[in-house]
């Protein structure tokens, strides 16, 4: 009966893992989306230097948790954010905040998205 | 290309481990629950060697979720009656004496043709030679023929057994490489091999095939180094 143990250590494992990975991306989507509501604010404000440093920090806060999540989400998924997100920076820039402010809401929208698809829920399980 | 030798070789290591996991009966004999494991880990690996653009862990872990779930299943049912009648169904009974339940067949769904096809295989070719035919959870069929209809065996003739005289021989040489285990089942030395060898003058690199028994009694057969133009079969 060796394998009895062996298998109940695998699927708690797997539990383990699974609402970790859960958890883990649904602090990181939240964070990314209270990181593009305050470059908003700043936009809005016109500080245009305040929000080009944000916008880099927020790219690579981007880039740092993507190296992670890549391990359980589907490339295809992280690479439309990555490519949403790469025109950020472009777009504070040239100063074009109505682009910016479509373009952060797209960004958000694939975030929670995101969040949505890797949370167990009724909707997600079905 | 190198991700995918790569990921192919872990999945053949997984799969082989989790093959491991489920025992030797997976193999032999497919229980419905192991089928259903069987096909769905042969999917899953394939999704997870396919499409790079999946994260491994989604192969992985469905994998081993289904492996575990059936070493867990196969336990309760070994500990529950219960519990393996629902997972692999009961052993239904077909042919009792002579005379076919078809009710049972029907239920079964199985036809007069396959069961005949079935007896056949099982050297039954007249139904009324049938004590009792068991279609077993692994929808195998088991047969048990009437006394008249079954193959002498000694025990029938009264005649003595003798266990030592009746085990079969053993491979001693395969394609020119001796078998340690062979000689210590024969309980012969090298130096006998080497003789009885030498006997036929050949030398061990020479020989394809030797058994032998614990009575010594042994069959060579040579390499062939010319082999046979083919003889078209006309099939």
């Amino acid at each position: 009966m060796k394998r009895l143990p062996l298998v109940l250590t695998i699927l708690f494992t797997i539990l383990v893992v699974g609402g970790f990975s859960q958890s883990h991306t649904k602090r990181v989507t939240i964070e990314l989306e209270q990181q593009l509501l305050n470059i908003n604010n700043i936009v809005e404000q016109q500080n245009i230097d305040q929000a080009r440093y944000l916008t880099d920090q927020f790219v690579m806060n981007w880039d740092n948790h993507r190296r992670y999540l890549i391990y359980y989400i589907s490339c295809d998924e992280l690479d439309e954010i990555t490519s949403a997100i790469s025109r950020l920076p472009a777009l504070i820039s040239h100063e074009e905040s109505e682009q910016f402010f479509a373009e952060s809401a797209y960004v958000r929208s694939l975030l929670g998205h995101l969040r949505h698809s890797q949370t167990l829920q009724h909707s997600t399980f079905f | 290309m190198l991700i995918i030798f790569f990921r192919v070789l872990f999945i053949y290591i997984l799969i082989i481990a989790m093959l491991r996991l489920m025992g030797k009966r997976q193999l032999g004999q497919l229980q419905p629950s192991e089928l259903v494991v069987t096909i769905l880990v042969s999917d899953l690996a394939t999704m997870a060697i396919e499409d790079p653009n999946l994260p491994l862990i989604g192969g992985l872990f469905p994998i081993l979720t289904l492996v575990s779930f059936d070493v867990l299943v196969s336990v309760f049912a070994m500990k529950y009656k219960k519990v393996h009648r629902l997972i692999s169904g009961t052993p239904r009974i077909i042919i009792q004496d002579g005379i076919l339940d078809q009710h049972e067949l029907r239920e079964l769904r199985l036809t007069v043709e396959d069961l005949i096809e079935q007896l056949r295989v099982n050297n039954i070719f007249d139904i009324r030679d049938v004590a009792l035919a068991i279609v077993e959870t692994t929808g195998k069929l088991s047969i048990w023929p009437k006394y008249g209809a079954q193959p002498i065996t000694p025990s029938m003739l009264g005649m003595e057994d003798k266990p030592e005289e009746n085990m079969p021989p053993v491979v001693l040489i395969s394609d020119g490489v001796v078998m340690e285990s062979g000689l210590l089942y024969c309980d012969v030395s090298h130096q006998w091999l080497e003789n009885t060898i030498a006997k036929h003058k050949l030398r061990c690199k020479d020989i394809f095939l030797m058994i032998c028994d614990r009575h010594k009694n042994y069959e060579i057969v040579p390499i062939n180094k010319n082999p046979p133009k083919r003889k078209e079969t006309g099939l």
